[in-house]
């Protein structure tokens, strides 16, 4: 190989290494949202008085700017089967204040949840998965640890059978690819290599909906999805 | 060229071309022969040589992909640590530590001797000593010698302990060493160990001769004298790979076989492949040895569902195999659409009718719906499984007209009289039909769920979607509160609804009318003669086998018996004017779909047409093929025991009351899910009851699911109602040794009270019982739930009740993995792993921690009621 063809060898590589494009959009919502009525926690003390001020469920929670918060968006096709090794760095599921925090979570196969009671008091956290073998274990003690990982991808339900009002949303990608949009109703699906990819976004109550995005050697795409109200 | 060769004298004719011509073709058909005998009749040895090819390059790959796994740098390190310890061995420290233990062994051994020596020459002076004394001459000087070899001994006795530790603390240094080295082997053999297990196979496979292998029992079969026959079976000589895992998806002969579970019991390598799957096993062609070559062989390849035919030559008597569910699906489709009420089928001749009894039948709809009904019941009820006997009109009318005849003479009366339903909610109606679990067994207008997941082509109960249009709301009134009062051997069991509760049915049943235009018939019913004609017709046609009807009662079954049918000959049968192709399984097919196919103008074929879909033909023809007498030496088949016949016998009673429409049992069933969300609402898995509760506590519940009155009181807040089946003495006894048998249980009586809980892990479960908070969901007592101490859902079940309900044993087991036992409870495990999340009680002994729970449990049931008779144990 000539010194010529090492560099160019090594330029592609290194170009091919590099470009790696987000993309990034908003989760619009139109419409007027259902009511969330005040969650009565009068079944247990230590519930109702984790919370000086009344708390409301978070099924459908409109930011000021008439965005949707707990929108799971992920790249649901388009990265072929291309295979991502686990982040090493654990992801925390708490209990707190008999509300799980957070309320939707995305997680990668293979890496590590640790689910965490805060509370002192009793809790259960039942998954209802069906890709992955669902759980469902006691935690009856304040900082009680449990560590989980599932291995097949799914967006799944969580429950605590004890307080009958608490319900996480856990979903498990096979890629690093996804986030949960938060106050201002945006996400960003970071260093996405260049592509043409189906985006999907999905809400507990409103279902999914899908967009295509191409990210190109540039590296950046936009992705805005739009949920009404029912 | 003969003239000529005439005139040739005998002396000079020359031979040689002949012979050279001649000794050619011997040679060519020698080498013919061989090659025709090694390569051309030996497929088989391609095959094998294919597989061990095909195998061996599958195994390279998983060697490829255990080695791709292994951590290289921590083999690496593995590696380098046993060679360490390996040069540790002819290290300095070693060598030196090794070279001193060899010299103190030496001297240890030199030490030795001189002590013995010394002990010698004490024992000779000692000799000589003692003899000076007997003799009374006392030799002082023998002493003297004697108490210095003495001084000698402990002298070198002190060495030989000195040298002894030396060598002890020396070999214990030497022996690190090699444990080292032993240690690093292991962790590098660890590291390998999945590449060499493949590796291992695969020397195996290639060290394997090339050779038939076959499998002989030399009495499986009888021949028609009744002598032990040989089996041969040579199929593994073919498919080799049936046991190899790398074969999974390797295609034909060598795919592994995909029921490894199955092959655990039917071991091929001591049974072979012809008792399940049939063929030639002697063959070693696969036309010859498939059968489908050889005209004249009967048993030919079972190719695809027929497979499961063969299990019925040992399981005849089993209505369910777990493990073949295709098995269990075809049984119970015979068994539910009634075969056995026309024909005779070994092992199931025993079966109630599976039609209602029609004594009071004039008491319960008109005469005109009947007429219809006879005509064509599926216009009725498109999911019946009532048959169509094609009627004329006539016919028809005649059938009817004997009906009610027969009916209107059984002195019925409504247990309330005519006008005492007076109306209800047709809305709560609906709600309680939709809660209540009638939805189980039947369907009405929209709610087709159960039905969908049941997945057959008939309802196990009459669809309601017409029903107002066929009895009077009075009638449904008298039926709902209880059935049993209109038909005693009905299957459907009373739901415990209030007259209130009747009421609003009624008034939502009613609702359900038939909104066809049907035009009106008028009916003679009244003449004697058509009367006659339809009682000979209803014999004629055995309507007796499925219904009881009066003056009907010793009727046997019309039509051949099927206990052989899997061996008639396509000789033996009738293919009409029809172009269905002469084989068993046309002729079966094409007889299923509609029974009359083959009828002729001189033929006249009187078995009533079903509506089957091309499954369940399958799966029936499927059963039938099965029909044979053919049986293996008993020594081969599980032998139908006691424990067996228990199982099966109460089995039978779970299938008769469509236990499995609620419940899951022996893997399928459940079906009534399908419409209940969330699992912890579901009515129980009952696999493992037997394991699970009293003996008593199920008579109890079986006799009267709930004795306090309540819709349920074991979990009262599912709406499902478990049903009030009234259950005879002998059928809940029956239930009982079916759910013992299913959880390997001795049927055998046991005093529950005499469990007393231990008085020393009575207050540790306590202590748990309080730590794990149990009583946020379970009530624990007659006293209604303090707020904020018991969840206001009240979700689990009232513990006092545990005492007199649960096995003990099962209570840990419980604790330790609900989900195990109870698929989607609610109950969350409080020892994920195995693991007891409190350390300091008990030592943090799980197990323990859970027998304690138990023994609290136990002691806050209420105290021990009264023993009710235990009738039937």
């Amino acid at each position: 190989m000539n010194s010529f063809m090492k560099v160019v060898a090594l330029a592609v590589f290194v170009a091919g290494r590099v470009v790696a494009g987000d993309v990034t959009g908003k989760v619009a919502f139109e419409g007027t949202p259902p009511k969330s009525l005040p969650l009565r926690m009068d079944a247990d003390k230590v519930c109702k008085a984790a919370h000086k001020t009344p708390v409301r469920g978070e099924e459908v929670v409109v930011n000021a700017n008439n965005t949707l918060k707990n929108v799971l968006v992920y790249v649901k096709g388009g990265l072929g089967n291309k295979k991502f090794d686990p982040p090493s760095k654990k992801l925390e599921f708490d209990q707190e204040g008999c509300m799980y925090k957070p309320h939707v979570l995305g997680i990668q196969t293979g890496q590590e949840l640790e689910v965490v009671n805060s509370d002192p008091t009793l809790h259960n956290v039942h998954s209802l998965s069906k890709e992955n073998p669902p759980f469902n274990v006691a935690q009856p003690k304040q900082g009680m640890r449990l560590t989980k990982k599932f291995d097949k991808p799914e967006v799944f339900k969580v429950k605590c059978e004890v307080h009958t009002w608490m319900s996480a949303y856990i979903g498990v990608f096979s890629h690093p690819f996804f986030a949960v949009t938060g106050d201002d109703g945006s996400f960003t699906l970071s260093k996405l290599p260049p592509g043409e990819y189906t985006i999907e976004a999905w809400h507990e109550k409103y279902g999914t909906q899908t967009a295509k995005v191409k990210v190109d050697a540039a590296g950046k795409a936009t992705a805005d999805f739009k949920f009404a109200a029912k | 060229v003969f003239e000529k060769r005439a005139h040739v004298p005998i002396e000079q004719r020359n031979y040689s071309t002949y012979y050279l011509v001649l000794s050619g073709l011997l040679f060519l058909g020698t080498m013919w022969a061989v090659v025709d005998e090694i390569a051309t009749r030996r497929p088989w040895k391609h095959y094998q040589k294919d597989f061990y090819r095909a195998a061996d390059t599958l195994i390279q790959k998983r060697i490829d992909e255990a080695a791709s796994e292994i951590d290289s740098s921590a083999l690496a390190e593995a590696r380098a640590a046993l060679q360490a310890a390996q040069d540790s061995l002819s290290g300095n420290r070693y060598r030196a530590t090794l070279k001193e233990f060899e010299r103190t062994a030496e001297e240890l051994i030199n030490e030795t001797r001189e002590y013995q020596f010394a002990k010698s020459r004490g024992d000779e002076a000692y000799y000589f000593y003692k003899k000076s004394v007997h003799e009374g001459n006392e030799d002082a000087s023998q002493k003297l010698k004697l108490e210095k070899e003495e001084a000698q001994m402990a002298k070198h006795q002190d060495a030989m302990n000195a040298l002894q530790a030396r060598k002890d603390s020396l070999q214990a240094i030497l022996m690190e060493y090699r444990q080292n080295v032993k240690k690093a082997q292991n962790s590098v053999a660890d590291i390998l160990k999945r590449v060499e297990k493949w590796e291992a196979k695969r020397a195996r496979l290639a060290a394997a001769p090339i050779q038939i292998r076959q499998v002989m029992m030399l009495d499986y079969d009888r021949n028609p004298f009744n002598d032990p026959k040989a089996r041969v079976d040579r199929c593994q000589t073919c498919h080799l790979g049936w046991n190899e895992d790398v074969m999974e998806d390797a295609p034909q002969p060598f795919t592994k076989h995909p029921l490894p579970e199955l092959l655990d019991v039917h071991k091929p390598e001591v049974y072979g492949c012809t008792p399940c799957h049939r063929g030639q096993g002697a063959a070693l062609t696969a036309g010859m040895a498939h059968g489908e070559d050889d005209h004249y062989w009967e048993n030919p390849l079972l190719r695809g569902k027929d497979v499961w035919a063969s299990c019925n030559e040992c399981h005849e008597n089993e209505s369910v195999l777990a493990d073949a569910p295709e098995f269990t699906k075809a049984k119970h489709l015979m068994i539910e659409s009634g075969c056995h009420g026309c024909h005779e089928i070994k092992g199931y001749t025993d079966l109630p009718k599976i039609g209602p009894q029609l004594d009071n039948l004039a008491f319960k709809t008109s005469p005109t719906w009947v007429y219809r009904w006879v005509k064509n019941p599926k216009d009725y009820n498109p999911h019946t499984r009532m048959p169509n006997f094609k009627f004329t009109d006539t016919e028809a009318e005649a059938v009817t007209a004997y009906l009610m005849d027969v009916s209107s003479k059984s002195g019925f009366t409504l247990a309330s009289g005519k006008g005492a339903y007076t109306g209800g909610n047709a809305q709560r109606g609906k709600a309680l039909f939709e809660s209540v679990g009638c939805q189980a067994c039947h369907v009405a207008g929209e709610m087709t769920k159960v039905r969908e997941t049941r997945g057959t082509s008939y309802d196990i109960a009459p669809e309601l979607t017409r029903v107002g249009s066929k009895v009077n709301p009075d009638w449904i009134y008298d039926w709902v509160r209880n059935p049993r009062h209109y038909n005693p051997t009905t299957k459907m069991p009373s739901l415990r609804i209030t007259d209130g509760e009747a009421k609003d049915l009624v008034a939502f049943l009613m609702t359900m009318k038939d909104e066809r235009d049907i035009p009106p018939k008028t009916l003679e019913l009244a003449s004697a003669t058509t009367i006659k004609k339809g009682e000979s017709l209803i014999r004629e046609y055995g309507c007796a086998g499925c219904h009881v009807i009066p003056g009907m009662e010793k009727e046997g079954r019309v039509s051949v018996s099927l206990s052989n049918f899997g061996r008639k000959k396509v000789e033996e049968m009738d293919f009409g004017d029809t172009k269905v192709p002469h084989t068993w399984h046309d002729w079966v097919f094409n007889k299923l779909k509609n029974s009359r196919v083959f009828a002729t103008d001189r033929i006249v074929q009187k078995m009533p047409v079903f509506a089957f879909s091309d499954d369940e033909i399958t799966s029936l023809r499927m059963f039938l093929l099965g029909q044979t007498k053919d049986e293996p030496d008993k020594k081969y088949v599980r032998a139908f025991d006691k424990k067996q016949q228990n199982i099966e016998s109460g089995r039978r009673v779970a299938i008769l009351y469509n236990c499995q429409q609620c419940h899951q049992l022996e893997k399928s069933g459940a079906y009534l899910t399908a419409i209940i969300e969330e699992a912890a609402l579901q009515p129980p898995i009952l696999t493992g009851e037997g394991k699970k509760v009293q003996e008593q506590w199920l008579h109890d519940f079986l006799t009267s699911p709930t004795p306090t009155g309540q819709p349920n009181s074991i979990r009262p807040w599912i709406p499902t109602r478990m049903p009030t089946f009234k259950f005879s003495e002998d059928e809940i006894n029956r239930l009982q040794k079916y759910f013992l048998g299913l959880s390997n249980q001795e049927y055998e009586i046991r005093d529950y009270k005499a469990f007393q809980p231990d008085p020393q892990l009575l207050p540790i479960g306590k202590q748990i019982f309080t730590d794990f908070q149990c009583l946020k969901c379970h009530p624990a007592g007659n006293a209604p739930p303090k707020n904020g101490e018991v969840s206001t859902s009240d979700l689990a079940p009232n513990l006092t009740k545990a005492r007199d309900r649960l096995k003990p044993e099962w209570i840990v087991e419980w604790l330790a993995d609900p989900g195990k036992i109870q698929e989607g409870t609610r109950m969350p495990t409080f020892f994920p792993d195995g693991q007891s999340p409190l350390p300091d009680v008990l030592n943090g002994d799980a197990k323990k921690q859970m027998e304690a729970i138990r023994d609290y449990v136990i002691s806050i049931g209420q105290p021990a009621r009264t023993t009710v008779a235990s009738k039937g144990f």
